[in-house]
């Protein structure tokens, strides 16, 4: 079901993408007219992401210490081709929650870590305005100490979804504005960040 | 602006393409009449009310006809009684509790389909002239005709209205040599709405009244080498609550899972020694399929299966607890168990490897076909066979009608336990 509305989502979003380059195409300027341009463009950020999903942690009883916030990291490589949509891949690190309880007296805390490993298509829609999305995975990792530490790791589906407001401060440096909402949807974790991005475009042809 | 437009139409059609399915048990309890009953069914009525009926004004919901049947279970020492009512149409089922009030037998209850959300209450009575005065006697016999069931059912939470009708045509089909009737998962999916969990202690005590004699469980090892109940490889929202534990359940203790894990409907995740209990000492099962998800020494699954055949031997049970065999590694390490020819197994393997491993049973999948040659060289044997996992409507009436299997697995028993029981 989830998958069907991610597939759902990207089929209206390569069409809104082909209506855009159909548009694009009708002001085509003659071959000889157009400089070309490439580039690749990375992205590194930081900033404070909170856990939106529910949490009904009903085993413990204890969900009072529930922690939802954390700070988040996104890493971003773009490729910027002469077309609207660009191309890349993301990753990056959020703590989607984290909580501790007290059974009978013996104290345990849960962590659960993600890192996202997208493939992510951009498109601006004003200028200076991005939107990006995100598919792929998320690679989950459970840290529990409770009677004994154990690590665990999961990769399970997911995607994001952003909105940036870039700010150029030179030719080859900008600064952005994002608020992203990421969604491990199989595991049914999601939250919001809002994050400061450093962007550079560190080659070009 | 029109692409603004799309966005936010995409948008929205996303976010409400999101439908969440569910089934609620409905609450029967506010029949008055039924209330005010106190005194409980006796076996003999209980076993004489059993049979296959004709249905009459409901047929377009549930069909024509109607296998009735008793199961019971323990709790705490008290032993309550079910009368389930297992449908040709839709994989629909009643099940209700009985009672007799002046003369007549009550039964209330609800109804369920198992092939939609479907479900409602049901009110049934046999009045006193339509057959409960015999069925209240010391000695009943009932012809065909002798009992009448009326009763209305409704939809939901709603007073029921609507009316049904059962008219008593013969027994049930019985096989000399035992069919067994077992539920997947213990009992069937939580996917498909149960009220209780897969694999929980919660489903094998509900499962008879699905119509299950006998039961499938998957068994896989905590880090700490307790054998526990969990079909999947990894924890995962299709079986457990979140909890933000991930990953393979192997990684975590048996102490870990129980503090930390609840299943769907908020079961712990049971050991296999609470399973086998609740199997041995609340339960009328007669058949356990131990399904071996992991791999490793069959050795300590082994020493239960032992023990509790012998408690269940010793609490004069009739039960028969298998190792399941389905691929190649559980094969090759019940070969390493001592007397392994003497160890009652289920090999989903080639004839070769049954003979080799002395499995009492073979089981193939259902997809092979009814096999009846195969079936016929296995029962020359000595053994039994048993196919899974069926849950076509159409494929288990075939299969019913036309194979030779002595078993049918299936995540619907209700379904197999109607073609089995009306099965002429």
């Amino acid at each position: 079901m989830y998958i069907n509305k991610t597939y759902f989502l990207f089929v209206v979003f390569c069409m809104i993408v082909s209506l855009n380059n159909l548009n694009a195409q009708s002001n085509v300027k003659p071959a000889d007219k157009i400089k070309r341009k490439y580039s690749f463009v990375l992205q590194l950020g930081g900033g404070y992401s909170t856990y939106t999903a529910g949490i009904n942690i009903r085993p413990i009883g204890l969900p009072g210490s529930i922690t939802r916030g954390s700070g988040s990291a996104t890493i971003r490589l773009m490729w910027y081709p002469d077309r609207r949509l660009k191309l890349g891949i993301e990753s990056g690190y959020t703590n989607f929650y984290s909580y501790r309880i007290l059974n009978d007296n013996k104290p345990g805390k849960v962590i659960l870590d993600a890192v996202p490993l997208l493939i992510v298509w951009s498109m601006p829609i004003v200028k200076r305005v991005n939107i990006y999305a995100g598919f792929g995975t998320y690679f989950l990792t459970t840290k529990l100490n409770y009677e004994g530490k154990v690590k665990s790791t999961a990769y399970v589906l997911g995607s994001n979804i952003a909105l940036s407001y870039t700010k150029p401060i030179s030719k080859t440096f900008a600064i952005a504005a994002e608020a992203k909402w990421m969604n491990a949807f199989e595991t049914k974790d999601s939250e919001l960040n809002l994050q400061v991005h450093m962007v550079w475009k560190f080659f070009q042809w | 602006m029109r692409k603004t437009i799309i966005l936010i139409l995409s948008f929205s059609i996303f976010l409400s393409c999101k439908k969440s399915y569910q089934v609620s048990i409905p609450d029967s309890a506010n029949w008055d009449l039924f209330n005010t009953a106190t005194i409980p069914l006796n076996n003999i009525t209980r076993n004489a009310m059993e049979g296959v009926y004709s249905v009459t004004n409901a047929t377009t919901v549930f069909g024509e006809v109607a296998a009735i049947k008793w199961s019971f279970v323990i709790n705490n020492g008290d032993t309550s009684f079910h009368v389930s009512g297992f449908f040709g149409k839709d994989i629909a089922y009643f099940i209700c509790e009985g009672k007799q009030l002046n003369g007549s037998i009550l039964l209330n209850g609800y109804w369920r389909k198992m092939l939609s959300t479907e479900t409602g209450t049901i009110r049934l009575t046999i009045s006193a002239e339509n057959g409960a005065t015999i069925l209240l006697g010391n000695n009943p016999v009932i012809t065909t005709n002798g009992i009448t069931i009326n009763g209305i059912f409704g939809y939901d939470q709603s007073t029921p209205i609507f009316p049904i009708t059962f008219i008593y045509n013969r027994k049930l089909n019985k096989s000399p040599s035992g069919f067994q009737i077992v539920a997947h998962r213990s009992g069937g999916r939580t996917s498909d709405l149960l009220p209780v969990s897969e694999n929980s202690v919660a489903m094998i005590l509900k499962t008879a009244e699905f119509g299950s004699t006998g039961i499938e469980i998957d068994i896989r090892f905590t880090k700490d080498g307790i054998p526990i109940l969990y079909h999947d490889n990894n924890l995962n929202l299709r079986e457990v609550q979140k909890s933000g534990l991930v990953g393979p359940i192997e990684n975590y203790t048996y102490a870990q899972l129980s503090t930390f894990v609840r299943l769907i409907h908020g079961e712990k995740i049971p050991t296999l020694r609470e399973a086998l209990t609740a199997v041995v000492y609340q339960t009328q099962l007669s058949f356990v399929w131990l399904d071996t998800k992991f791999i490793g020494s069959i050795a300590p699954v082994h020493a239960l299966q032992k023990e509790f055949m012998l408690k269940a031997a010793a609490a004069g049970r009739s039960l028969e607890i298998v190792i399941g065999l389905p691929e190649r590694d559980q094969f090759n390490q019940f070969l390493l168990l001592t007397n392994y020819r003497d160890v009652p197994s289920l090999c989903e393997l080639s004839l070769d490897d049954v003979q080799t491993a002395n499995a009492r049973i073979w089981a193939p999948r259902f997809t092979l076909g009814t096999q009846n040659d195969q079936v016929a060289i296995v029962h020359a044997q000595g053994r039994r066979a048993f196919v899974w996992t069926l849950d076509v409507p159409e494929f288990i009436e075939r299969f019913v009608n036309t194979g030779k299997f002595d078993g049918i697995l299936s995540n619907y028993p209700s379904c197999v336990a109607y073609n089995y029981y009306v099965h002429q």
